[in-house]
């Protein structure tokens, strides 16, 4: 559905390189720390900026050359972007008609009544989750096959992120669908993504499916004399803390079977963030 | 395309009150001041026509673009439909304006004189067009705040220039020539504008589409 090759692009102070895929009927996210290039790599896949190196493919086609048609098989929310403020919902369903063969009016209305969006108000007098909420809606009326989600959900809160992930949800109920999104909330990733890209300064740190990361990886808390006997074998990242080390691992079974004397905790997204980012390789 | 143009006319349609008033001043200073009426369409003729570059403010308002240019619509197509609708809103108004002052003169004076009175109206057309030529891809590449006090600077050294010139030239005999022989081939000049008119307009269109290509969001 989307693949990145390896591109590439040099700022000043920055400098992206990555590759990633996302393969139909996934939801696929891109996790980091602010300035990790989530939002540099989201523009480089709507063509807002220009590739130095690399290429990228969207339904098998260099994104290039993709056509107004295909372009509208792509549903977009952008966390900082949106529809010009001075216009009304009614104003974008106007808008939006022409360019979509495929915009559901009667669904879009009913999902903007159901969501309590006014549709005679102009989007600058919206608040941020009413902003947040129309750009999903928006995003998903017109029958896309591919959302590109910058975090969708920043700034709102639980009832409404809540609101958003349902929205998503359904959007893939037809299994011919796929999303990349990014987010800072990790519960809402945990729940909702196949799989994970971790992206720091750049460059992708690591892959994996969710259940793999939730099930799989843990935590091992352990003293230096410890670390010093342990097998090192399926370790990954070591952090130093005021007790010894917490020590990633992507076999957390293994170390359970083997050394049941130390403290395995369950790895979560955001520990994960923290030791491949904080903590050095082993 | 479709797409855009509609979002404009809702843009403008949204901001019909600040445009309903120019209108009506407009037809009031008409009705009472007819010796001013030249001033009267080409005001309404600009102000109108300006209003394209409103428009590329509305779109970049809040960061916009980005989201904009992430919708099924090519950069291209958006050089392209900002050029339409600023040319589309230069003549409407344009035509509206003439209509306007024709119907007022007609009612206090002659048919007749009021035809020859408004032969020196494409002037008006044509320094909008030429106005919204310079200033479309200024704004494209510097955006809002800078684009306005760039527009204005050339704005006003173009007016410096000419008035310059115009300073310089009363004390030969150029100008005066150069006047007699315009007034006595008005159909000629007119052309002749039109001509320089619609060449800024395509260096300005080309000038746009290369602004947008390079650009990054």
């Amino acid at each position: 559905m989307l693949k990145l090759n390896n591109i590439e692009k040099q700022y000043p102070q920055f400098h992206l390189k990555c590759s990633l895929k996302v393969p139909e009927n996934r939801i696929t996210a891109l996790i980091g720390p602010n300035g990790a290039g989530k939002t540099t790599t989201f523009k480089a896949i709507l063509g807002l900026i220009h590739l130095d190196k690399g290429d990228i493919h969207i339904f098998n086609k260099p994104a290039e050359r993709l056509t107004s048609k295909d372009r509208a098989l792509i549903g977009v929310a952008l966390s900082d972007s949106n529809f010009s403020g001075y216009l009304t919902i009614q104003d974008v369903i106007s808008m939006i008609t022409p360019l979509y063969p495929e915009f559901n009016k009667e669904q879009f209305v009913n999902n903007c009544m159901q969501f309590n969006l006014p549709l005679n108000k102009k989007i600058k007098e919206f608040s941020t989750g009413m902003k947040a909420k129309l750009k999903i809606l928006t995003a998903v009326s017109h029958n896309a096959r591919l959302l590109i989600l910058d975090k969708p959900t920043a700034g709102l809160d639980v009832l409404a992120r809540q609101e958003i992930l349902d929205i998503l949800r359904e959007y893939m109920l037809p299994g011919d669908r796929s999303v990349l999104i990014s987010s800072h909330i990790s519960s809402d990733l945990e729940e909702l993504c196949d799989d994970i890209y971790l992206i720091h300064q750049g460059q992708i740190l690591l892959y994996e499916e969710t259940h793999t990361l939730l099930d799989c990886y843990g935590i091992l808390k352990v003293t230096e004399e410890q670390y010093k006997t342990l097998d090192q074998t399926y370790l990954i990242q070591k952090k130093k803390e005021s007790y010894g080390y917490s020590l990633l691992t992507s076999q957390k079974q293994y170390y359970q079977e083997n050394a049941p004397e130390l403290s395995i905790e369950k790895c979560t997204i955001d520990e994960m963030i923290l030791m491949m980012i904080k903590g050095e390789s082993i | 395309m479709k797409g855009l143009l509609i979002k404009d006319f809702k843009l403008l349609k949204n901001q019909g009150k600040f445009l309903f008033i120019i209108f009506i001043m407009a037809n009031i200073f008409l009705f009472f001041e007819s010796g001013s009426s030249g001033f009267i369409a080409s005001y309404m003729t600009f102000v109108f026509s300006m209003f394209a570059l409103n428009t590329l403010s509305y779109d970049s308002y809040d960061n916009g673009m980005p989201f904009l240019l992430s919708l099924p619509i090519t950069r291209k197509t958006y050089v392209t439909e900002k050029y339409i609708f600023s040319l589309f809103l230069s003549i409407s108004s344009w035509l509206v304006s003439i209509l306007l002052r024709l119907i007022f003169l007609t009612i206090q004076t002659s048919l007749k004189e009021n035809v020859i009175l408004l032969y020196a109206d494409p002037i008006y057309l044509i320094l909008s067009i030429v106005s919204l030529s310079i200033a479309i891809p200024i704004h494209l590449k510097y955006g809002q705040e800078k684009g306005h006090i760039i527009f204005f600077g050339i704005l006003g050294a173009i007016f410096l220039t000419i008035f310059t010139a115009i300073r310089v030239g009363l004390n030969t005999h150029l100008l005066h020539n150069l006047i007699n022989r315009m007034m006595h081939h008005t159909g000629r000049t007119i052309i002749l504008l039109c001509i320089i008119c619609i060449s800024i307009f395509a260096i300005s269109y080309i000038l746009s589409l290369r602004i947008m290509k390079r650009k990054e969001f």
